[in-house]
């Protein structure tokens, strides 16, 4: 019985590394604004006894897009804990096996989790964010009317993006069963993991 | 809740990642018991787990932990540790002790300080001979002192959850985790005593000034983060973000920070906290699944017709939690018990504050403790030892722990002194 | 088989919120016995306020209860932002008339194209204003205090135009703001304040009155559309019922309450000049007449004398 970073290796797909440049572009940006409101927010209030009505709130609904967007790249990435008891005794065809049987509930689960996730955002197009009207009303006077619809369907494209990750990761798995190579998980390239 | 625990274990065990088998295991546990028809609320379940203003302290204490160590302060503090005990037997396993303590109030997770404090002093320690098992086993146990003392993402959490005040327990936890600091101080002597193992050679006191001019701006960082708290200059959410601009400057002034580095800290920290608040998405989920059930009431229910005493049921919650602890890590388990929690809390008349530490402490032992334990995940990877060799040697280190656990458990003034004194009740 | 309806709110079983959930469920007991199964979620078990309303719209739960304030910022259907037009609504007897006035029906009914049934509209209690220093006494005493609000354009508009400066903080971050003073006031009822201990943080209690605390028990507009004619009835009657039982527990704990915080060390006092706060804000009552025909018929309504 092993712990073991469930991460894919490095791969050389041009269109592959074009997305996950963009994932960390999207990543570092938003944690960049996230910290550049709130530092603003403090020192808004004490310098002018002002406060951003607004920041609370949009730091809420970055902090959602950047959980469900960049899911799909954490478990690429091996971020996801997982437990790896079968290890390497069982016969690799064995464990595809049994991969694939536990495997298809969870597919299952985010299927359902997208269809349900794009019908709950979908019924709230009515709705608008009333942060995103405070920013718009000050700087044009009529509010911005997005609804928060652009919130809520976070949930269906996170997922639909680890649902990906999740099959592409099986696939290559099975196809390197099939090749026989090395079944092993290889680890995370190691500059990708959080130097903490 | 035994069924839906089956059904989570199943895909755990076969390699499912935890928080897709939390999801998964909930979905089911729906159909089973016949609310399938529910699913259309779990959307919605998710994003309210993870749309909390406070949950924004997450990544910022992340952050402000990553900026700290890449700009050279666990070095610091290291250093700073060593100056003070490394010449003691087994010097740097009490080092070990030390530098995890002061890197506490930096860092608001366990996990980033086991591999911040792991990564220095693990390969150190083997150099000198103290066996490797033991000393990840030793920084991992040491990593249970960082959710006590602030900041602490876990106590952040438990707040959240329920209601019970960030500042305070912030404050409440400082004596239990120096209590622990002390107590593993205590083992790893007698251990190294007994076992011979070498000590640092003894350094000068004006090398320990410098050593301490040199750590004195990450020790800052915990006093700041109170004090500002404290005194209204901003809220414990604002802090983490102060916390942030703290820890740039003080690496910028250092020199020690490319943007390169900068740059990495960033999107590292966005993609970490992605896998953590997706945890607490599933659980949102599973917590539902079992609200709908009523499991919770039934629960707490069967508890007190067990017995209404007191000590009892609050040994069984602690019992319950370790055992979940075992299997889940703590953000999961907190959400999934707390509707509990809060009744049984209720029920037993008990400081929300001191049960909130208390269940800190508990929920935290299980990142050191198998089969899940991130925290030992970690200190393996580092060290390349089984887990369960290392599992072997935080046994003796889990009594301390429980010890602790028991105290604060029952004795209020533990944890409830210190805040009383420097936030009095008007 | 009696129908299931799950009735979720955010509020803890002494909050005049739960008394209306159960007040609710009653009446329509009563109406027709056996025939309905209302399950109440109380104090947040299935989420807070917003999360309630959203599952109600959406259908995932039948019947949720949440503050008015939610449902122009959730539905987008402005009208009942009527009732916190500042001091149109008088008193707890005021606001009884109102919600079971033809108008006040006319609001509910408004929310309908947003997917959900509006019941009942009940007050769970008049908004004061709770400073932590100073102690207003005047209008200018309100100047530049840090005073928390929900940040909706309503409540915004009228605290600027008071002369504070609003904050819109979560209101679980209150009391700790207000500890260390972060906040120097907060907009808020006395039930709240006895409820949540705000009392230990703010100890100078203006009793303005400026607005009430409307709360809506609506339910999923699918569900009620599918369930027999008889039972819609008695839901839409149960929902006119509990009005009365509810507002006199209100107006009652907000009387008790008082003299509990008195003993509990508050200063409690009236604005010196009401009047002129009253004036400083009345054109935001025009202005907002003019956003909608309805909240116009609702002013008209309401500003007619007894
Ligand atoms: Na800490
Ligand atoms: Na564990």
């Amino acid at each position: 019985m092993e712990a073991t970073a469930t991460a894919a290796g490095p791969s050389r797909n041009p269109l592959f590394h074009f997305y996950a440049n963009a994932i960390k572009f999207i990543a570092g940006s938003s944690m960049l604004v996230i910290v550049v409101i709130m530092i603003v927010q403090v020192a808004a209030r004490y310098l002018f006894n002002a406060s951003l009505i607004w920041a609370e709130e949009l730091c809420r609904y970055i902090l959602i897009w950047q959980t469900f967007l960049l899911i799909g790249f954490a478990y690429h990435q091996g971020e996801l804990v997982a437990l790896d008891m079968l290890g390497k005794r069982v016969n690799p065809y064995v464990k595809l096996l049994i991969r694939f049987i536990v495997s298809a509930p969870v597919c299952v689960f985010l299927y359902f989790i997208i269809v349900s996730g794009w019908n709950n955002a979908v019924r709230f197009t009515g709705q608008s964010i009333p942060a995103v009207d405070f920013i718009w009303t000050s700087l044009t006077g009529a509010p911005a009317g997005l609804p928060v619809f652009w919130v809520y369907v976070a949930v269906p494209v996170g997922c639909s993006v680890l649902l990906i990750h999740f099959v592409v990761r099986f696939a290559l798995d099975a196809y390197r069963v099939a090749t026989g190579q090395d079944t092993h998980d290889q680890p995370a390239p190691q500059e990708e993991i959080l130097p903490l | 809740m035994i069924g839906f625990l089956g059904i989570f274990l199943f895909f755990l065990i076969l390699g499912i990642p935890i928080s897709l088998a939390l999801g998964t295991g909930g979905l089911i546990y729906l159909y089973l018991t016949g609310n399938g028809a529910l699913v259309m609320a779990l959307p919605q379940r998710m994003l309210a787990g993870v749309d909390q203003f406070v949950l924004l302290t997450i990544p910022l204490f992340l952050l402000a932990g990553s900026l700290m160590n890449l700009g050279g302060l666990s070095g610091r503090m290291i250093g700073f540790a060593n100056a003070l005990v490394g010449h003691f037997r087994g010097g740097l396993s009490l080092v070990t002790v030390l530098a995890s303590t002061l890197f506490a109030g930096i860092s608001g997770s366990a996990i980033a300080q086991a591999s911040a404090i792991g990564s220095f002093m693990i390969p150190a320690m083997a150099k000198q001979g103290i066996p490797a098992a033991y000393g990840a086993a030793l920084v991992a146990m040491s990593a249970v002192i960082d959710p006590l003392i602030p900041p602490s993402i876990t106590m952040i959490i438990f707040g959240v959850l329920s209601g019970a005040s960030i500042a305070q327990m912030f404050i409440a936890g400082v004596i239990p985790g120096i209590l622990l600091a002390l107590g593993l101080l205590g083992y790893a002597w007698l251990k190294a005593a007994r076992n011979d193992y070498p000590r640092m050679p003894r350094v000068p006191w004006n090398e320990r000034g410098k050593a301490l001019v040199a750590a004195i701006p990450a020790l800052m960082l915990p006093v700041i983060i109170v004090g500002g708290v404290k005194f209204g200059i901003f809220t414990v959410t604002e802090s983490a973000a102060v916390a942030v601009g703290y820890a740039f400057l003080v690496g910028a002034m250092h020199r020690e920070l490319s943007m390169a580095k900068l740059w990495q800290a960033l999107y590292t920290t966005a993609i970490a906290t992605s896998g953590l608040l997706f945890i607490l998405a599933m659980a949102s989920i599973v917590a539902f699944a079992l609200t709908i059930e009523q499991v919770p009431t039934k629960f707490a229910d069967t508890l007190l017709s067990i017995s209404d005493n007191k000590l009892v049921v609050l040994l069984m919650i602690n019992i319950m939690l370790l055992i979940l602890g075992k299997f889940l890590e703590p953000i999961s388990v907190m959400i999934v018990t707390m509707p509990i929690l809060l009744k049984v809390a209720d029920m037993i008349d008990m400081d929300l504050v001191q049960f909130g530490v208390m269940v800190t402490l508990n929920v935290v032992i299980g990142m050191v403790t198998p089969p899940v334990g991130v925290c030992l995940f970690v200190v393996c990877a580092i060290s390349g030892q089984s887990l369960g060799a290392v599992s072997r040697e935080v046994l003796p280190m889990f009594l301390i722990c429980l010890a602790l656990l028991a105290l604060i458990a029952l004795v209020p003034a533990v944890t409830l002194w210190l805040p009383h004194l420097m936030m009095p009740a008007p | 088989a009696p129908i299931k309806m799950i009735l979720a709110h955010a509020t803890a079983e002494v909050h005049p919120g739960h008394i209306a959930a159960v007040e609710f469920k009653k009446a329509l007991e009563a109406l027709l016995p056996g025939a309905t199964d209302v399950q109440i979620f109380s104090n947040r078990q299935l989420g807070d306020d917003k999360q309630n309303l959203e599952s109600a719209i959406s259908g995932t739960i039948q019947l949720a209860l949440a503050s008015g304030v939610l449902f122009p910022l959730v539905t987008g259907r402005d009208s009942l932002n009527a009732y916190q037009l500042p001091f149109l609504i008088r008193d707890y007897d005021h606001m009884t008339k109102m919600a079971t006035s033809e108008v006040g029906q006319k609001l509910l009914d408004d929310l309908e194209p947003a997917g959900i049934v509006g019941l009942t509209t009940v007050d769970i209690g008049q908004r004061h204003f709770l400073s932590t220093k100073r102690d207003v006494r005047t209008v200018a005493d309100f100047a530049g205090l840090k005073t928390r609000i929900v940040p909706v354009p309503l409540h915004k508009e009228i605290w600027e135009t008071v002369g504070t400066s609003p904050v819109g903080l979560p209101y679980g971050e209150v009391y700790g703001a207000m500890e260390t003073g972060v906040l120097d006031a907060v907009e808020i009822n006395v039930s709240s304040i006895v409820g949540e201990n705000l009392w230990e943080v703010g100890k100078k209690l203006t009793l303005t009155g400026h607005y009430p605390w409307h709360t809506i028990i609506c339910a999923n507009k699918a569900f009620f559309d599918g369930v027999p004619a008889e039972i819609q009835q008695a839901m839409k009657q149960a929902g006119k019922n509990c009005i009365q039982p509810t507002m006199d527990y209100t107006k009652n704990q907000d009387l008790t309450g008082r003299e509990d915080l008195k003993a509990k060390g508050v200063e409690i006092h009236g604005l010196e000049d009401l009047t002129s706060m009253r004036e400083k804000v009345a054109p935001i009552v025009s202005q907002w007449s003019e956003k909608s025909p309805l909240i116009a018929e609702f002013v008209k309504v309401a500003q007619t004398p007894a």
